[in-house]
């Protein structure tokens, strides 16, 4: 068999990706509610994995990109949510979240749960329980140091769970390594409304830069 | 076989195997409508050695009775019987033969408890259920329809009571007397209809049921060894020389003379202890003792259609006063499972103060479980529950007021215009509120943040834009928390959109809410 036909068939094999076909669809994805994001992460932001978004403070828009994805999981007709319980819940989140806004941007908070946690450890071990208990569809984590081995168990957990998990990290975590299958730097653009997104690692891609317009408080 | 031995006194070991009597043929096959009233015996023979500590046991052991007047050999388990210890034998007798025997005395208060614990698992086979001293009634005419005939019941009845751990022979007759006798003689018969009751029970030696020494005495004189030829004696004669007890017995076994025995009823109140084996600090081995008592509880609880809201659980020690720990749920729970792990957090938060020897467990609190709960798999009626569960792991470790969820209140003030949820509700609410017309940010600051001003703008890592704004909101007076603000919605250097307010009366600014 000349060697050419042999390496055709080769790539034919659906475990080799290549590169230049752009990114693969991520297996099960939610919409993120904003096309353009969508169509870089393929199709949504992946459940069953651990996103990572790297940020420093709060305040930059970081909230109001996961809420539409976070409204549609905590809806109990949507099937993601039937098939795990349909609860959302954030742990150690920076501030308290202000009821009368979250439902104002449709989120059923029937279904949102809010963990505090002071360290580390708590945080992880918090949002992996919620995920083993089968009950959540989106986990929201922030967190300041978290070890490899830790997150390497969230990352597990997530996959079992079938979840969509994110995990906010300071900016300066960007240098370690991490088992997340998304990793995104955020970076706020200071003259306008839009949302810098510097996708650092995505399943089936190359990283990628790109912007999502997050809109004006209404 | 052709004859019956007549040593079936003799309980254990190599006793002569379950004898198969001609079984009325047409088992199965017998209509509904013909039988009036099927009892199931399920007689425990080794039962005073198995309620020892160690199950009937590898070393020879026997069980003394005190009752006697003399130390006589009651039961002894299938090593002791090679050895050639036979119940009736003086104890001096025994230790002869085996040096090593071990002797225990009997424990009637276990081997009640025992019984009453495999009551209650046999409860799912019928509500009618009597108690007799080493074995179990069930009357379960109405309940062979459901299990498939009496053959299959009496498998799943059988294996039950083995998977506990027991030796157990069973028969079934149409009276409960009878299906004692049986039971009692190896005779693992099948019995439907009364027509055999008398062929049957003819077979049975007369020694073997139980009857008063003199009794016995007096029809051995008479040259009757067998129950057949007891009943071919004439009536007035055998009622003289056997007592009218016996007679009625014989009566009440051929179905000639009704039968009343009181039917045993569930304790409304659950509650047990497990001897551990050896003392222990090792909580994990606590663990595996409370979830045998938790099986236990659950099997309880499904036979009452009840759930459980609040545990007690008591850990005994040999020296020192009992460990007691109270396991309250959020939901009525009835999984072992999950009760088992909130049980494990409650230990983990807890240091022994001596090895614990007993693990005591009481069902404090319980509620009707609502049918739906278990009925309906996969359409995730468990799902309140487990997000029960979930909290309670959470708060034990993090704390009661770590979990919480929000809801929208009534207020103007920012700070009351939402309220912390214990637990959030489970499913939908009603919308409540209006959506708020105002921009409102997504995180509100705890307490607001006073900020530094310089030339009377803000600042917040540098000069704040306020971009809209003021919203003057004024209200409280009537509950001395009064404010007066104007707030704006203002934007940092970086683009961070904060929610700020000036203080109408310091004419102070602070940070409130930040818009994510």
């Amino acid at each position: 068999m000349p060697i050419r036909e042999e390496i055709e068939q080769l790539l034919r094999d659906p475990r080799i990706w290549q590169a230049r076909s752009g990114a693969a669809p991520v297996r099960a994805a939610v919409a993120t509610g904003w096309p353009p994001l969508d169509r870089v992460l393929g199709g949504g932001w992946p459940s069953g994995q651990l996103t990572e978004l790297l940020a420093d403070g709060c305040g930059a828009g970081e909230t109001r990109l996961l809420l539409p994805a976070l409204a549609r999981l905590l809806r109990p007709a949507a099937p993601a949510a039937a098939a795990s319980g349909g609860w959302g819940v954030l742990v150690a989140p920076p501030h308290v979240p202000y009821a009368p806004a979250w439902r104002s941007a449709g989120v059923d908070l029937a279904r949102l749960l809010v963990v505090h946690a002071r360290r580390d450890l708590d945080v992880l071990w918090a949002m992996e329980q919620a995920l083993r208990s089968q009950t959540c569809a989106a986990a929201v984590g922030w967190s300041q140091a978290a070890s490899y081995g830790a997150l390497r168990r969230l990352q597990l957990a997530a996959e079992e769970s079938g979840a969509w998990v994110v995990l906010f990290r300071p900016a300066c975590e960007r240098v370690r390594r991490s088992p997340a299958s998304l990793r995104i730097e955020l970076v706020r653009h200071p003259h306008d409304e839009r949302l810098g997104l510097h996708v650092m690692r995505r399943r089936g891609g190359a990283a990628v830069t790109t912007s999502v317009d997050v809109g004006a408080p209404a | 076989m052709s004859s019956v031995p007549d040593n079936l006194l003799l309980p254990f070991g190599d006793a002569p195997p379950p004898a198969p009597l001609p079984v009325a043929p047409a088992a199965d096959g017998v209509q509904a409508a013909e039988i009036r009233r099927l009892w199931l015996c399920l007689h425990l023979p080794e039962l005073p050695l198995e309620v020892m500590a160690g199950g009937a046991g590898r070393t020879p052991r026997v069980v003394v009775d005190p009752a006697r007047q003399r130390p006589v050999v009651a039961f002894c388990n299938a090593v002791a019987v090679r050895q050639g210890v036979q119940p009736g034998m003086s104890v001096n007798a025994a230790l002869a033969l085996s040096p090593g025997l071990e002797l225990h005395t009997r424990e009637p208060a276990l081997e009640q408890a025992a019984l009453e614990r495999l009551a209650s698992g046999a409860l799912r086979f019928t509500p009618q259920l009597v108690l007799e001293a080493d074995a179990l009634l069930l009357e379960i005419a109405a309940s062979l329809p459901l299990f498939g005939g009496a053959a299959a019941l009496r498998t799943a009845a059988v294996a039950e009571v083995e998977a506990q751990g027991h030796r157990v022979l069973a028969a079934v007759a149409p009276t409960a007397r009878a299906a004692l006798w049986l039971a009692r003689l190896h005779h693992a018969v099948l019995l439907t209809g009364p027509a055999h009751l008398p062929g049957v029970l003819g077979r049975l030696p007369v020694a073997g049921l139980g009857w008063p020494a003199e009794v016995q005495q007096a029809l051995r004189r008479l040259g009757v060894t067998r129950l057949g030829e007891c009943m071919r004696l004439p009536r007035d004669g055998l009622a003289r020389r056997i007592g009218s007890a016996c007679l009625q017995e014989l009566d009440e076994a051929l179905g000639r003379a009704p039968e009343s025995r009181p039917a045993w009823r569930q304790p409304s109140h659950w509650q047990e202890t497990l001897e551990l084996p050896v003392e222990t600090h090792d909580t994990g081995l606590v663990l595996v003792a409370l979830r045998r008592l938790l099986d236990r509880l659950v099997a309880w609880l499904r036979v009452r259609q009840a759930a459980v809201t609040a545990l007690r659980l008591g850990l005994q020690h040999r020296s020192s006063p009992a460990t007691r720990l109270r396991i309250g749920l959020l939901q009525p729970g009835t999984d072992a499972a999950h009760l088992a792990g909130l049980a494990a957090i409650h230990l983990a938060a807890i240091r022994l103060p001596a090895p614990v020897s007993a693990v005591a467990l009481e069902a404090e609190e319980t509620v009707a479980a609502t049918a739906a709960a278990a009925a309906l798999p996969g359409l995730g009626y468990d799902r309140g529950e487990r997000i029960a569960g979930l909290v309670e792991r959470l708060r034990l470790r993090l704390g009661l007021h770590a979990v919480h969820g929000v809801w929208p209140a009534p207020g103007h003030r920012p700070e009351h215009a939402w309220r912390v949820l214990p637990v959030p509700p489970p499913g939908r609410q009603a919308a409540g509120e209006a959506p708020a017309r105002a921009s409102r940010p997504l995180w509100l600051l705890a307490q607001p943040a006073a900020l530094d001003v310089r030339a009377g703008t803000p600042l917040l890592g540098g000069p704040l834009a306020l971009e809209r704004g003021p919203e003057r909101i004024e209200t409280g007076w009537w509950d001395g928390d009064d404010v007066r603000r104007d707030y704006y919605v203002a934007r940092d250097r970086r683009g961070v959109r904060a929610w700020v307010f000036r203080d109408c009366r310091s004419g102070g600014w602070y940070l409130h809410g930040l818009f994510g």
